[in-house]
Formats: C-alpha cells, sequence, structure tokens
C-alpha cells in the first residue's frame, strides 16, 4: 500500500490505492468459481472500489470486463451495450463474435425505425452464446461486472414497463443457467429488492436473482481504516504530534467508512487544522449538525418515506430507528415491539415488525447481533440520527 | 496602464496570468492544494473531482485561471496533462455535445493531437456513432495522459445534460477514469449533493470564503504595486488607509470583484474625485447587482429588497411579519440566501439576525426608488470614509445642490447614530479575537487607541502587546494610560510585569511601589514584586514580600511556592521544603510546586525524596517534560540508569527538542556502556544546540570509551574551545577511559601526553589533577598486575611533573597507586593530612579510618 496520499472524497480511487479489501476481493474470487455474485452496498461505500481493483488485478484464470449500467435506459440499450463489450474484446482474443454480430449487423440500429422491433433479447442472447462458445478456444474465463443494475433496471421499467424490466432480469437468469460457465458480478446502491418490489408491485411474477451469492461491502476493518487515515494525513501534510493517534482517531470518528476517512482529512486540510484528537472530533460533530448536511445524511431520514411506502410503515420505521437511536443496548423483537407500541398503535403483530426489521437490515440501517437482537448497523449514522431527531 | 495590466473584472479568465498572479491573495494554500491534487491525478491513476463552490465574484475564474496557469508552466505536468476549459458561457445539451465540445476545447491547444478535420468527418453521422466514436478517441488520445477538464457554471452544464446526459457522463468517467475535473458553481445544487443521483458525493466541494478585511488590504497592495503606486501602498498601512479599507469592505462584503472596482476609489481625497465616481460606479454596478437579483426566485428577492430597506440586521419574524409569510418558509430562504452568499447571519443569543452580505445590494433598490431622496448608499459612504468632524467643513465647501444634500444627510445621520467608523473598527477587532489573528488585533487595537484616547483602549492595546511579549511596546502603552489615569492601578503592575519580563526589575520594583502606595492590600502586587527581587538575586528581600503577600493572603498557595522557591536559592532548602508542604497542603494538584520541592530534595542529595515529588508531579501532569527529565537525572544519581533511560525517552517524546535530555541520556548510555547510542544522543543535543558543551564533553567522553582515540581528543579540544572556564566534563572517566582502553604501552603513552596537552592548552590542568585523583576508585586493582598499575603511575609521573599544576595530584596519585598494590593503610602516611583526606574521598575509604588517620599524621 501507499505511503501517502491525497484526500480524495469522491474521485477515483487508482486501484493501486485501494485499501483493506484483498480479504473481500478474494472472497468473490473464491465464490466466483461457484456461481455469479450480486454486491450490494449504499452509495460511497467503495463498492466500485472493490470491483474496480478486482479488474486491475485478476485472479490468476480470469479476464475481467467493467461496466458501468447507470446510463442504460432499455431492454435494447442494455443488449446493444453488452455485445459492443463483449465483441470488442473478442476481437482482443483474436477471434470473433461470429452469430451476434451478424445479427447485429443484419439489424444494424441506423436501419431501425421501430424501437419495439428491436429484439435485444436474440442480441443479448446470442452474444452470451458467443462468448461461451469461444471460451473453451480461451485460457481465460470471463467475467462481467456490471455496476448499477438496480438503476438500470429501474430505468427500464420507467421508460419500457415492468414487463420489459423483468424480462432483462429473467433473460439474464436464464442465460445463467444455460451458461453455468457464466460469470457475472451485479453491484447496486440501491437494493435491487426495491426495485424488484415495483416489479411485482406491477403484477409481474420475478425473482430473477436469488441463484447469485449476495455479498455486501462493509466498513474497512479498523487496522486498515487506520493506515488509509495515516496515508492521508500525510499525504496532505497535516500538523499533527501523534500520527497513530490522529488515524485512529479518525478511522474511528468515521465508523471506518473509507468516504468519511477522505471526508474529514480533506476538511482538515481545507479548514488548515491540525489532526488532533479533539480537531477531529469537533470538525465531525460539526459536519453531522451542519444545517447544510454536507454529508447528505438527511437520505437516510428522506428516503423512508420512499422505501416504506405501504400504511403507515413510514411512521413505525422513524419509531423503530427513534427507538434503537436511544437505547445503549441491541433490542430484541418483543422489546421494541414495547416500545412501539407504548408510542403508536398501529403496529398489527410481531410480525409485521418482523417485516419492517428485515426490509431495515436489506437497507443497511439495522444489524443484528449474535443473540439476534437488533442495533444501528453503523454508530455513525446512529449517532447523527440522534442529533438530526433531537433525542 | 498598458492593454497587458488590465485587470477584467467580469471575465478574469482574460487577464494576463502573471498579473492575475501578483494580485492573487487569501488562497495561496488552496492553489498550492489545487495543483498538488492535480498533479497526483497526471502522476498517479488517482483522479480528484473538485468543485469550487461560491457566489458571483468570489474569485472562482481567477483560482481556475491560476490552477491552469501553473499547470501549462510546469514542465514535469505540462507534457502529461491535456486541458480543456469550458468558460462560462458553454452551452451544451446532451452528453455527445459534452464530448464534442471537450475535443473542440482540446483542439484549439493541441491541433496536431486533436485535428478538427476529424471531428468534421464524424458530423452529420447519426448523434449515436458520433458520441461513440469521440468516446473511442478520448480513450485512446487519453490512455498516457490525463484529461484536465476545468469547468466554470458546472451546474449549467448539469441542467443542460439532464439526467440522462449526466447519467452518460458518470457511467463514462466511472468506466473510463481519464478526467480529473476542476468545476466551480456558484451554489451546491440537487444533482452533486443529492444521493439519489449519479453524481452524488462525485465532486469535493471547496467553499470559497469572501475576503476578510485583512485580506482585502493585501489585494489594493497588490494592485498598487502592480501599478507601480508605491505611496497607495505606504498609504494602506496608514490608521487613514486601513480604515478606508474597512469602508470599502463594508461596501464590497468581501466580494474580490466589487473590491477590484472600487480600487480605485482608495486615494481619493477631495469630495469632486470622489462622489462623482461613486455616482458612475453606482451607475454601472447596479445591471450587475440586477442580474443577481433576477436570479433569485420571487419570495428571495424580498427578503433582500427588505433587507436593503433596513438600517440594521433584522430577524426572521420581522420579515416574516412584514412579507405576510410564514417564520419558518423565511427561515429556510433566509438559509439558501446565506448559502448563496447574499446576506450574513449574526447570532445573537439563541436568535439569529440577518442583513445584506454586501450593501451595494441596494443600489437595485436605491436608484430605482429614490431620485428625489438622497442615495443612502453614498450617505453611509461619506459617513464611513471621513471622520464625523470633518462633514460640515466639506459641506461649507460644497457647491452643487446634491452634494449638499448627500452631506447634510450625512451629518445628520452622525448625530442620531453611532459613528460607523468606529462600529466597523470594533467589529473587526471582535473578529480579529475570535479568530485568533493576533497581529491584526494588535493593528486595530492601535488604531482604536489613536482614534479614541481612553485609557481603556490604551489599556487594551497594552495588554495585546504584552501578550505577544511585545514589551517594549507594551509599556510605552502603560505609560499612555498612566498619562490619562496616573493612579491606575492595572497599569502601574501590568508595566511592572513588563519591566520585569525585559529584566529591567529595578524599574519594575519601583512601578510595583507606585501601585502599592495607591493599595497596599494587593497580594498580588507583593508577590510580583518579590519575583523582580528574586530576578534580582535579592532572595531575601523577596522573601519579605512573600511574607507581606502571606500577610494578607495566607491561602495562596502560588505565594508559599514563591517563597519556597527563593529559599531553595539560599540553600534554606529545609525552610523550603517547609513553603512546599504548605502550598501543597493548600493546592495538594499542582505539579510546579511538586517539581520545586523535589528540586530541594535534589540538592540535599535525598534523591529518592526528590524521585518521589516528580512522580507526584507526573501523576498530575503526565507531559510535564521538565520533571521526566530531572527524574532521570536523579535516577540516574541513585544508578537506576535503565529507569532513567525510559524517563529521559519520556521527556524526549514529549519535547524532543530538549538538548539538555539528549545530553543526560547520553550520559546514563554512558554509564551502561552503549558509547555508540550515547554518541547519538549528543549529536542530538548538539544539533538542537550546537554550543552545549556538556554534550560535547559527553560525545568525546564515549569516543574515547570506544577507543577512537583522534575524533574523541578532537571533540575534547572542542568541547574546551566552546567553555573552557565553565567545562562540564568527567574528567575521572576520561583517565580512567584512557587508562583501560589504550593498546599496549606506546598508545597509552601517546594518549596520556595529547590528553595533557590538551587540559594545558585550555588551561584546565587542575580539572585533570583532580580528575587523575578520582579516577583511582575506577581502577580494578585486582585484575590489574603490579607491572601495569606502576606503569600506568610511572607514565603519569614522567609526563605530568614539569607542569605544576599537577604537582600535588602527582603526589596524591602516587601514593594511591601505591596504596592499591600494598592494600596498606600505612602508605598513606607519605601524605600529609589534607593531602591524606583528599586520597581518602577518592578512594572512597571509611572516615573512621581518615579520623585515626589523621591523629597519626600529625603526630
Amino acid at each position: 500500500m501507499p505511503e501517502e496520499m491525497k484526500a480524495n472524497p469522491g474521485g477515483h480511487i487508482d486501484p493501486e490505492y485501494v485499501f483493506g479489501r484483498d480479504h473481500l476481493i478474494e472472497m468473490i474470487w473464491d465464490r466466483l468459481e461457484q456461481q455469479c455474485v450480486l454486491i450490494n452496498a449504499e452509495r460511497r461505500i467503495g463498492k466500485t472500489c472493490v470491483i474496480k481493483r478486482m479488474v486491475a488485478h485478476p485472479r490468476q484464470g480470469w479476464f475481467p470486463i467493467f461496466q458501468d449500467l447507470e446510463k442504460i435506459r432499455s431492454a435494447d440499450e442494455f443488449a446493444r451495450s453488452v455485445y459492443d463489450v463483449i465483441s470488442h474484446y473478442l476481437g482482443r482474443w483474436q477471434l470473433i463474435a461470429s452469430t451476434a454480430r451478424q445479427f447485429y449487423e443484419d439489424h444494424e440500429f441506423g436501419d431501425f425505425k421501430k424501437k419495439a422491433a428491436r429484439p435485444w433479447k436474440t442480441l443479448l442472447t446470442k452474444t452470451i452464446e458467443d462468448l461461451m462458445a469461444q471460451k473453451a478456444k480461451t485460457v481465460q474465463r470471463l467475467v462481467l461486472f456490471w455496476d448499477e443494475v438496480p438503476y438500470m433496471i429501474d430505468n427500464i421499467r420507467k421508460q419500457d414497463g415492468e414487463q420489459a424490466a423483468a424480462e432483462v432480469l429473467d433473460t439474464l437468469r436464464s442465460l445463467r443457467q444455460e451458461h453455468p460457465e457464466l460469470r457475472m458480478v451485479f453491484t447496486g446502491s440501491i437494493g435491487l429488492h426495491h426495485v424488484l418490489a415495483s416489479i411485482n408491485a406491477a403484477h409481474v411474477a420475478t425473482a430473477p436473482v436469488n441463484d447469485m451469492f449476495s455479498v455486501e461491502v462493509t466498513p474497512l476493518a479498523p487496522a486498515d481504516a487506520e493506515a488509509l487515515a495515516k496515508a492521508l494525513i500525510k499525504g496532505e501534510k497535516l500538523v499533527t504530534t501523534d500520527l497513530d493517534r490522529a488515524a485512529t482517531t479518525v478511522a474511528d470518528e468515521a465508523d471506518c467508512f473509507p468516504f468519511y476517512i477522505h471526508n474529514i482529512v480533506g476538511a482538515l486540510k481545507r479548514d488548515s487544522l491540525p489532526a488532533d484528537p479533539d480537531q477531529i472530533r469537533e470538525l465531525v460533530q460539526r459536519q453531522l449538525v451542519d444545517p447544510n448536511d454536507p454529508w447528505e445524511l438527511a437520505h437516510f431520514r428522506t428516503r423512508i418515506g420512499i422505501y416504506y411506502p405501504k400504511g403507515n410503515d413510514a411512521k413505525l420505521v422513524l419509531l423503530i430507528l427513534d427507538t434503537l437511536a436511544t437505547t445503549d443496548q441491541p433490542l430484541g423483537v418483543n422489546a421494541l415491539q414495547n416500545a412501539v407500541n407504548s408510542q403508536t398503535e398501529t403496529l398489527e403483530s410481531p410480525e409485521h415488525l418482523r417485516d419492517l426489521l428485515k426490509l431495515l437490515h436489506r437497507d443497511h440501517y439495522v444489524t443484528r447481533t449474535m443473540a439476534g437482537e437488533y442495533e444501528f448497523r453503523f454508530p455513525l449514522i446512529r449517532r447523527w440520527w440522534k442529533l438530526d431527531r433531537g433525542l | 496602464m498598458s492593454d497587458s495590466d488590465f485587470i477584467w473584472r467580469f471575465t478574469p479568465s482574460r487577464t494576463e496570468p502573471q498579473l492575475l498572479e501578483d494580485i492573487f491573495v487569501q488562497r495561496h494554500g488552496l492553489l498550492d492544494d489545487l495543483l498538488e491534487k492535480a498533479a497526483e491525478s497526471v502522476r498517479t491513476g488517482n483522479r480528484h473531482h473538485l468543485l469550487l463552490v461560491g457566489p458571483r465574484g468570489i474569485g472562482k475564474t481567477h483560482l481556475i485561471s491560476l490552477l491552469h496557469h501553473r499547470i501549462i508552466q510546469d514542465e514535469s505536468l505540462a507534457p502529461r496533462v491535456r486541458i480543456a476549459w469550458f468558460l462560462e458561457d458553454e452551452t451544451v445539451t446532451s452528453f455527445a455535445q459534452l464530448l464534442k465540445r471537450t475535443y473542440e476545447l482540446l483542439a484549439e491547444q493541441h491541433p496536431d493531437e486533436f485535428p478538427l478535420e476529424w471531428l468534421r468527418n464524424l458530423l452529420g453521422r447519426p448523434t449515436e456513432q458520433i458520441q461513440r466514436e469521440l468516446e473511442t478517441r478520448l480513450v485512446a488520445e487519453f490512455a498516457d495522459k490525463t484529461l484536465l477538464l476545468l469547468i466554470e457554471n458546472l451546474d449549467l452544464i448539469f441542467e443542460g445534460l439532464g439526467t440522462t446526459g449526466q447519467k452518460q457522463w458518470r457511467s463514462f468517467l466511472q468506466e473510463h477514469p481519464l478526467a480529473c475535473i476542476v468545476a466551480s458553481t456558484q451554489r451546491l445544487f440537487a444533482p452533486v449533493q443529492k444521493r439519489t443521483e449519479p453524481f452524488f458525493g462525485f465532486f469535493a466541494p471547496i467553499h470559497l470564503k469572501p475576503l476578510r478585511v485583512q485580506d482585502a488590504t493585501e489585494l489594493l497592495e497588490r494592485i498598487a504595486a502592480t501599478r507601480q503606486q508605491q505611496d497607495l501602498v505606504a498609504f494602506l498601512n496608514t490608521p487613514d488607509g486601513r480604515s478606508r479599507v474597512r469602508a470599502l469592505h463594508h461596501l464590497a462584503g468581501g466580494n474580490h470583484r466589487i473590491y477590484i472596482v472600487l480600487s480605485g476609489f482608495i486615494t481619493r481625497e477631495s469630495l469632486d474625485e470622489l462622489v462623482q465616481p461613486f455616482e458612475k460606479m453606482a451607475d454601472e454596478l447596479t445591471p450587475y447587482y440586477q442580474e443577481r437579483m433576477r436570479w433569485l426566485s420571487p419570495q428571495q428577492r424580498q427578503i433582500v429588497e427588505y433587507l436593503c430597506s433596513q438600517e440594521s440586521p433584522v430577524m426572521p419574524k420581522e420579515i416574516a411579519l412584514n412579507l405576510m409569510a410564514a417564520e419558518n418558509t423565511i427561515s429556510s430562504q433566509l438559509k439558501k440566501l446565506l448559502e448563496y452568499g447574499y446576506v450574513l447571519r449574526n447570532p445573537r443569543g439563541r436568535e439569529s439576525l440577518y442583513e445584506l452580505a454586501e450593501p451595494l445590494m441596494r443600489l437595485t433598490s436605491e436608484l430605482k426608488d429614490k431620485r428625489h431622496k438622497p442615495l443612502r448608499l453614498l450617505v453611509d459612504f461619506l459617513r464611513v470614509w471621513y471622520r464625523c468632524e470633518q462633514l460640515p467643513e466639506l459641506l461649507g465647501n460644497a457647491c452643487s445642490a446634491s452634494l449638499k444634500m448627500h452631506l447634510s444627510a450625512a451629518i445628520e445621520r452622525c448625530q442620531s447614530s453611532p459613528d460607523p467608523r468606529m462600529e466597523l473598527l470594533q467589529a473587526e477587532i471582535e473578529n480579529a479575537k475570535a479568530e485568533g489573528r493576533v497581529q491584526d488585533l494588535i493593528e486595530l487595537l492601535e488604531e482604536r487607541a489613536h482614534a479614541d484616547d481612553s485609557l481603556q483602549n490604551w489599556l487594551e492595546l497594552a495588554s495585546g502587546l504584552f501578550d505577544v511579549e511585545r514589551y517594549e511596546e507594551a509599556i510605552e502603552c502603560f505609560d499612555n494610560a498612566l498619562n490619562i489615569d496616573s493612579d491606575s492601578e492595572c497599569a502601574l503592575v501590568l508595566k511592572g510585569i513588563s519591566l520585569h519580563q525585559l529584566n529591567r526589575d529595578q524599574a519594575a520594583i519601583e512601578s510595583y511601589d507606585r501601585a502599592l502606595r495607591i493599595n497596599a492590600k494587593d497580594a498580588f502586587i507583593w508577590n510580583c514584586k518579590a519575583a523582580s527581587f528574586c530576578k534580582l538575586g535579592c532572595h531575601e528581600a523577596a522573601i519579605e514580600c512573600n511574607d507581606m503577600a502571606l500577610t494578607i493572603s495566607p491561602q495562596d498557595a502560588s505565594v508559599w511556592n514563591d517563597k519556597g522557591f527563593s529559599l531553595n536559592d539560599l540553600g534554606r532548602y529545609a525552610a523550603a521544603i517547609e513553603c512546599f508542604v504548605k502550598a501543597l497542603e493548600l493546592e495538594p494538584q499542582h505539579a510546579p510546586t511538586w517539581f520545586n520541592k523535589a528540586r530541594a530534595h535534589y540538592f540535599q542529595g535525598q534523591f529518592d525524596a526528590a524521585i518521589d515529588c516528580l512522580e507526584r508531579s507526573l501523576e498530575i501532569d503526565p507531559r510535564y517534560g521538565y520533571a521526566w527529565c530531572n527524574k532521570a537525572i536523579a535516577l540516574d544519581y541513585v544508578g537506576r540508569h535503565d529507569a532513567a533511560l525510559e524517563c529521559y525517552d519520556k521527556s524526549l517524546e514529549i519535547d524532543p527538542q530538549n538538548a539538555i535530555a539528549w545530553s543526560n541520556k547520553g550520559i546514563s548510555l554512558i554509564s551502561v556502556g552503549l558509547y555508540d547510542a550515547a554518541i547519538e544522543c549528543c549529536n542530538k543535543a548538539l544539533e538542537i544546540e550546537p554550543a552545549r558543551s556538556a554534550a560535547k564533553f559527553n560525545k568525546a567522553e564515549a569516543l574515547i570509551a570506544t577507543a577512537r582515540w583522534e575524533a574523541g581528543f578532537r571533540q575534547l579540544v572542542e568541547a574546551f574551545c566552546v567553555h573552557p572556564e565553565n567545562a562540564d566534563s568527567d574528567d575521572a572517566s576520561i583517565v580512567h577511559f584512557i587508562h583501560s582502553k589504550s593498546d599496549g604501552p606506546e598508545q597509552l603513552r601517546q594518549n596520556v601526553e595529547t590528553l595533557i596537552g590538551i587540559y594545558a592548552e585550555a588551561g584546565q590542568l587542575t580539572r585533570l589533577g583532580d580528575g587523575l585523583v578520582r579516577s583511582l576508585k575506577k581502577i580494578n586493582a585486582d585484575m590489574l598486575s603490579e607491572k601495569a598499575l606502576t606503569l600506568w603511575r610511572d607514565l603519569w609521573l614522567e609526563l605530568g611533573s614539569p607542569h605544576i599544576e599537577l604537582e600535588l595530584p602527582l603526589r596524591i596519585f602516587r601514593v594511591g597507586i601505591e596504596y592499591l598494590i600494598q592494600h596498606d593503610d600505612r602508605v598513606l602516611l607519605d601524605l600529609i593530612t589534607t593531602e591524606r583526606r583528599i586520597l581518602q574521598q577518592a578512594l572512597g575509604l571509611e572516615p573512621a579510618d581518615s579520623d585515626s588517620m589523621s591523629g597519626q599524621s600529625d603526630r
């Protein structure tokens, strides 16, 4: 790892400068030997850094291709984009994507006038078939890293309807089933379950990713977070009397989120502050109570209405989170139910509570202890929640 | 002024880069940081995306222009980077257009690499194909280079791109991280701010702060310097000059652009030179402010218009009442206006009051509505530009009706409201205090004291000077205060303390005596007087003053401590310890008192008690560096070198620049035989304090101990050169190491000869003689043959006898060696009583023996 680097919140991180992800990466490569992988994490937790590092340093025998799919608005665009990238890489191997190319050239987009006539599914299927057909001739296995899949599916849903969105996911699933050697890694910063919920709400049945192994990108391990903080403090040439203590404080205050570690060190530099533990703590406190919400943490509150639109769910979720924010100990379902019921009468049953907790877990609000009790997933968010809600 | 010297006010990107460098202020650190981040983006795979945020005129383009200039001037960066600079008015409506425009901007600078012909050939094809071709081309071109995108008004580019274009751009940058982006915007906008948007968190926002008065002064000085107006540079540093800068600041509100516009006013003295150009400037700037108003939503505009009509900051409640709106709506709009830089917030208790960030914003309403009335902006300007007492004379000389109207209004306002110059000055003083700008604060206090010659103002200035250790000037100010009130106890005491700091304690005592004549019951003054006596070495007098203070305030632990300190210096350690005990009864958690008590024990040779006290002081203050160092020294004395070394390390961890600790650690290391480490420590001490003689002697000793004779002797010579009279050498150890480490009789002879030569040259043979005698104790006679001891003795007798200073030591040394050979007390009788006592001490023999021998000797 580099000894020093400049704080770079939001920028592109050189794969050589990605701290503390090697263990996770090894685990994902191990899993890819067996099946496809679904990576889900909030924006800015560092999932793209993970996959960029995997792409930069693939395990021997693998050939990774990275695509960001957030821009894709239709199934057709998706198929064409996959075709473009795969034919490019097949070209690199000095092979031809024969079937798909034939198909594509027969249907050059400039000649198409009606989008509905565009057979995206055939193009996608044939592209993958070409790929798998050529695979036997190569020594390397290809893995497709597709970033922001939920956004793409949501875009397709909005533009072409639920049916088209479900069809894309189902097609990809059937391709995985038909070609057991095919490997895909989906990543997304909004939970795919929310997009699927919208599709299912339109009475379109689909369960398109339950064959994929789900991986969560967590914050860094404390030692890695400290190493990153140390490299940034050195890179920014911050004044400090005790580099180790400063790095520990930054890592601790940022809850080991690399994005916030970059942010804290960047802010210290911007304000010409020394990397002194008290200054670091004060700065983070200022960020958390800043009315301009520079870390956009209010999103964790404002999205609740959108994520949990049914009945009084949003109100209940607020009560659950308020309860967990003000309790020092993790709480079991019964204790949570009592706490919520003491403030409202809308909680129908423990099952309702369990369902909500399951969703909150998937949306990274809460986590479960070994004893099965619930607590805030990230202490930093809990700390902000208390301040924001005036608890 | 030549064309190239013209400062473009509204399009700084057209200004000559060198001129922009010359007038650049306030943001040097930020520019360096931007440059470093751009450089890292070029040299590594990291790509920074930075967003400069600030209202119009705050200096965003200036900063971007300089970044551009510096990068293209940097020979190590320029070949590896290509810059596409989107100026303020660029419009794009799709991602394909963004790529096309990027290519065109690159082509302007590097036509060979980015031929426009290639682009022309693409046009006419389907947009998707053009986009793909441009993507592929840029990715290929930047395979081994970095694209630096400088984008002004990024919000407008985002608006043009729309959601689809933004997603395409973001995906492109994710898949091909070829660009470092430095962009600017007037405010943060949803596509970069909201977590659901593709560019959320993509840019690191950098909020540009407005100019402060001191930055503005520097800006004006730099502008004056570029125009070779040396008189103006000098004027800006006078109180009047500073006052005028504040007047401009009042109008410009920290906006760079407005400062540059107003910079021409600063030296205009006569009203004719001032008023007409002011009106002209107001007329010219009105469209600018009107445009800024148009940019706001109707409700935000109403709020700003309301603030334009107000004389002083107002609360949101009042604004809501007058605009017939809900208070929370107004508060949220004010928050936005604050963020956009239109208003300032002044906290008052739990409330906030708001005012215009730029008073010139009033132009938008004043010129529109009040043509028949005095222009309030001009009235205010006259009041801050001239002192109130100057205005009637100016009115008497005024010719035009308009001028008379404005001056009359200014005079009227002077009578009905406080002097705005003093208010601005006071506000700036408060700012300087809050921001800890000590130097600026002093200048401001100085200005205030000269403008308003009051006791309080002089005292505050003097205290400010005292705080930054400018004692001479502080004393002058205390004298000015005393000229106003000769009985100011505060001025007399603080003047005394200032004199004390300058080692003029006799004068300090006189000042304290004056204060005591006014108030003899103030224990603090007595204690100050005691401190001055103490510094003069008059400890008895100091103790008398301490006693006076204790009569008044017997429970004052600090006085007991001070008294103990004086007693310590008088060598009355037991009495000193009593004082420290009292002080500690009153204030047991005072680490320095424990430290002083330790000193008293230490000087009495009570090392264990000293160590206990130092441990107490360190329990209270674990970062008390001197206590760690002294504890180490005490531990060395009791032979606990390992523990001592740990304490030295603690002391050096707290203060790595403590030369005493490094030097003493060297001694400790010599004691445990770690000579190389000792040399390193001595080197450290000498790096910090090159003339530290003890460190030089210790180093010489360690070098000699490791038989590095030449270096050791050279170091010894050097050590004597620094401080021959007060040499801090362990001569006995040096003699001992020469004896024990020399290889063979020849080297031994040579070394003894050299050593005697060095001490003789330094005039320190008496020290050497003393060391020679004390070295006897270090000889392990059981391990040495009689022959070796005889050789050692004879060598000294032969080489030392020509030096008269060594006559007595050699006599004692000879008998000492005899004693070590024979182990027979009778040998000692060769010496007379006094000489025999010296030898007995040197050999560490029992005093009883000494007494009995003394008797024998007499016979």
